[in-house]
């Protein structure tokens, strides 16, 4: 397979709304790509060389909106919001942070209301999800660190936790300025196809690395979520990153993760997610 | 009329049926026709109200059209005149306009000020789903112009409420719909679902899963208007509050859209008709209208010993008596509203409709199941 060569178009993650959330912006001014991953130490991280899309290229990211009343398909990295008035609670505990004992409940209360409103929305959640906000300086080209068994930079994981049992699935900005998510547009069982392996999810930071460095001039694209918008990963596994570079503000994420391996193996669930529904 | 009639609540005058916007749910069937009422037309309906044994409380005059606002404000000026000449010492008359706002200018906010005149503003929530349906002439989204009419009355310090008619797209942004009042400085709403009525032969609430979307919408709007950053009164919650804490066999006040001559609706050309005030103007092949006079020629006396009034009010009579028979609900409701009977079940004489299902029924389920007695644990406290 030649480096050059980007995914197939039925390999290829798409952009949409998700159903049942109405953004002030669409897709236009909002993604950009560049040309791909470079390795440091043990992490691929991305490029910096971003310029936006031209609008062909647009056209060809943009997927079919599901219905209003569809799911996003496994195939969909799917843009959505939350409520102002949650984020503003996620602030509000936290600029009362430790001064009250019960503090870490309050939060759990705050971030219990997000999956809440997630599931109100009826994005396909899993029954149980792990939640976790990672706060950055500016300037960084990567928002993930070095943890046993799983290197820094592009990966599947939530950057914070439990990482072995915990799969990315979606990130909001809590933010008071736009975040940037940088993301690989193949899932992961694609990207194993193309290293002629069946996908793994116990090996999956291995078999990123490996992808990454035979296709290191494969595109990465990068959003911009404004404050309290957030991103759909496949539950198919996507690699991704945080990108803080240019900002002027802390980076507050929400991230929601969960156990791949015990759902992706269940029996078809009832929330979708287990077929990507 | 002796007591079984009335006392009167709503007088509903339609001074034009012409509005200047076209939404697709409206059930108004010539509301692209710009005739008025003229004043001779005006001053009989307030004298017919006069002479009736109708008024025995404080009621409302409901300026509905149409577009209420598509008239000048000197209209009104010589109407709420009229008005006042006929009204009973003592007896207090509030007049109330339901419009679109997008007419409102300076001139009309000096009338409603000097009339303390109560306005209701019709806004489906923010731009995506209110443009969707509140739409001109011209198929173009009307939103702003509201936004610029409800800001107007802010400005003037004019108290307003809002109307937001929930379609089957609403029924998915509950919390879109909260911060949207919650930035524009509303505090109470009403929610209208979309009824078949009239033109309006199908709704978009009629598909099997929108009872249950509907019951999830409101129970998750319930939590944020008692619950949010700020309270939001909701016409939906206190009445069935009230209606929870009142209800009991012996107790069930009768709907008022079923209980004759609480409403008299009047069109701009003096025909009248009581029940819901939807039905004036709308053909009927049972009763072939529903007009059962005119001010210009009879009382409200003389209309309530017409034929077609009595066949309509028996027909209305038997249907409240099938709901307390046969209706679960009967207690939070007292009979349901005639005109989504006759549009939905083809008469009168029936009992459940959507409105039924959605309005009465669900709501009913969920304002109970948030409901709790005043010594029970907080149950979101563990």
């Amino acid at each position: 397979v030649s480096p050059d060569v980007g995914p197939s178009d039925d390999a290829r993650l798409q952009w949409v709304v998700a159903p049942r959330f109405a953004l002030k912006q669409g897709l236009e001014g909002r993604l950009e790509c560049n040309d791909g991953s470079v390795r440091r130490g043990t992490g691929l991280f991305p490029k910096g060389d971003w310029r936006p899309l031209e609008p062909a290229e647009l056209a060809s990211v943009e997927g079919k909106a599901p219905g209003r009343d569809g799911l996003p398909s496994a195939m969909d990295l799917a843009l959505f919001e939350i409520p102002e008035q949650l984020r503003g609670e996620w602030w509000a505990e936290a600029e009362r942070g430790g001064e009250e004992p019960a503090a870490a409940s309050s939060f759990q209360g705050v971030l219990g209301k997000v999956v809440e409103f997630l599931r109100f929305k009826r994005l396909p959640l899993p029954e149980r999800v792990h939640l976790s906000v990672a706060v950055n300086a500016p300037g960084l080209p990567s928002t993930r660190m070095e943890r046993p068994g799983v290197p820094p930079g592009l990966g599947l994981e939530v950057p914070t936790g439990d990482a072995a049992a915990s799969q990315a699935l979606a990130c909001i900005n809590l933010g008071d300025e736009a975040s940037f998510v940088v993301v690989l547009e193949m899932p992961l069982p694609a990207l194993a196809k193309s290293l002629g392996e069946l996908p793994d999810t116990a090996a999956a930071a291995s078999m990123v690395s490996r992808y990454l460095e035979a296709f290191p001039n494969q595109r990465l694209l990068k959003v911009r979520l404004a404050p309290c918008e957030g991103l759909w990963l496949s539950p198919l596994g996507v690699v991704h990153d945080g990108w803080t570079m240019g900002k002027q503000d802390l980076d507050v994420m929400l991230h929601v993760g969960f156990d791949a391996a015990a759902t992706l193996t269940a029996e078809p669930s009832p929330t979708g997610v287990a077929d990507g529904r | 009329m002796d007591a079984s009639f009335g006392p009167l609540e709503l007088l509903v005058v339609q001074p034009t049926p012409f509005c200047n916007l076209d939404c697709s749910y409206c059930y108004l069937p010539n509301r692209g026709s710009k005739q008025r009422m003229r004043e001779d037309t005006l001053e009989q309906t307030f004298r017919r109200v006069a002479e009736s044994d109708l008024v025995r409380g404080p009621y409302t005059v409901v300026w509905h059209a149409g577009e209420p606002l598509v008239l000048p404000p000197a209209y009104y000026e010589s109407a709420f005149a009229l008005a006042a000449r006929f009204s009973k010492p003592g007896v207090e008359v509030t007049h109330s306009f339901q419009t679109n706002a997008t007419l409102l200018d300076e001139d009309f906010c000096e009338v409603i000020q000097r009339h303390k005149v109560r306005v209701g503003v019709s806004i489906d929530g923010p731009a995506f789903l209110h443009d969707a349906r509140r739409k001109t002439r011209a198929g173009k989204g009307t939103h702003a112009r509201v936004i610029a009419g409800m800001e107007m009355l802010h400005r003037r310090r004019i108290p307003f409420h809002v109307i937001t008619v929930l379609t089957r797209e609403a029924l998915d942004y509950p919390d879109e719909l909260y911060a949207f009042y919650l930035e524009q400085g509303i505090e109470q709403v009403g929610f209208n679902v979309e009824e078949i009525e009239g033109p309006n032969e199908s709704s978009s609430l009629s598909a099997e899963d929108t009872a249950q979307r509907y019951r999830a919408f409101m129970s998750r709007f319930f939590d944020l208007a008692m619950d949010g950053s700020k309270p939001l009164k909701v016409r939906e919650f206190g009445s069935m509050i009230g209606a929870a804490l009142y209800a009991g066999p012996e107790r069930t006040r009768p709907a008022q859209e079923a209980n004759p001559f609480a409403i008299v609706s009047v069109d701009c050309e003096g025909n009248f008709s009581t029940f819901s005030p939807e039905l004036l103007g709308l053909p009927s092949p049972t009763y072939g209208d529903f007009a059962i006079g005119n001010v210009m020629q009879h009382s409200f006396a003389e209309a309530a010993e017409s034929q077609r009034y009595r066949a309509m009010a028996s027909d209305v009579a038997a249907g409240v008596s099938r709901c307390k028979k046969d209706c679960a609900y009967f207690d939070f409701c007292g009979g349901g509203a005639p005109a989504n009977k006759y549009f939905e079940n083809g008469s009168f004489d029936s009992t459940e409709t959507l409105f039924c299902r959605l309005h009465r029924q669900a709501l009913a389920e969920v304002v109970l199941s948030k409901m709790r007695r005043p010594d029970a644990a907080d149950p979101r406290v563990a």
